[in-house]
């Protein structure tokens, strides 16, 4: 699994707001704002690029979008995560949590950011 | 200002363009109605984030998959700017043992010859803009093929 990584900030956020459910591109967006409490907002060529990225390397699927949509959304692809997306994100998540444990082991670290 | 989004949208490779063009329209739309919404400010940051990621990503995408050898063109290509800008033709070529005749004052540099200085100083720095994140952060990932829902297009690759 280290060969997953690592993970660039926009591919990770985008694993990140499928792993919830499947999303369109709008709704991924959204999601990345969200979780990071707007310091990271991905435009759309960003996002696209990206997905594109992902879909051909098996890590993101196009899926048909749910019954139940309202006018605006029936033109919009839905994305899913496939299980190697899935298996990438956390692969990336225990390297982050390995490196904070690294991190909070260190005495030249602040105390504060430690805890 | 959908309209004039949906221009811009041609100066992306048309594969792109055929696959994302119609949702990165809709996104726009819809994020743009929602700016206007909450005011004027609030469009012109969304209308200004919007066109710096334009830039970025017309960029990535024109240059995908053929990144290393346009380092290794433009590295060639600033070589050989430089090796101009050191201006050979007016080095002295005719070496004399002894004093030198008289003393000599370097000749002026002429305004074509900083331009090109210039420019050779602009290029690997753009470069390293474009493709030191591509270079750096690149995951060996291998994968078999993979087949969506909606065609039977297969592929593997190496998101980064």
């Amino acid at each position: 699994m280290a060969a997953y990584q690592p993970l660039t900030p926009a591919v990770f956020h985008v694993l990140l707001a499928l792993a919830d459910g499947d999303k369109h591109g709008y709704a991924i967006m959204k999601s990345v704002e969200e979780h990071t409490g707007g310091t990271l907002r991905m435009g759309a060529g960003t996002l696209y690029g990206t997905l594109q990225r992902l879909t051909d390397a098996g890590w993101v699927l196009e899926v048909t979008p749910p019954q139940a949509l309202s006018v605006r959304d029936e033109k919009r692809r839905f994305y899913r995560l496939t299980a190697d997306g899935r298996q990438a994100l956390g692969a990336e998540v225990k390297r982050l949590e390995d490196l904070v444990r690294l991190a909070r082991r260190s005495r030249g670290v602040p105390k504060a950011a430690r805890y | 200002m959908r309209h004039v989004y949906n221009r811009l949208l041609c100066l992306y490779p048309a594969v792109f363009r055929r696959r994302y063009g119609t949702e990165m329209s809709l996104d726009f739309a819809e994020g743009w109605a929602e700016a206007r919404a909450v005011g004027p400010v609030a469009a012109v940051v969304f209308a200004s984030r919007v066109a710096g990621d334009l830039v970025v990503s017309l960029v990535r995408e024109w240059t995908r998959g053929f990144r290393i050898a346009i380092a290794a063109a433009t590295a060639g290509v600033t070589l050989l700017l430089w090796s101009v800008a050191l201006r050979p033709w007016a080095w002295q070529w005719d070496m004399q043992i002894g004093p030198p005749p008289r003393a000599r004052t370097a000749p002026p540099v002429t305004e074509t010859e900083l331009l090109v200085l210039a420019t050779a100083v602009l290029i690997p720095v753009l470069v390293v803009l474009v493709c030191a994140t591509r270079l750096v952060k690149r995951p060996e990932v291998t994968h078999g093929a993979t087949r969506t829902e909606r065609g039977s297009r297969t592929a593997s690759g190496k998101p980064a």
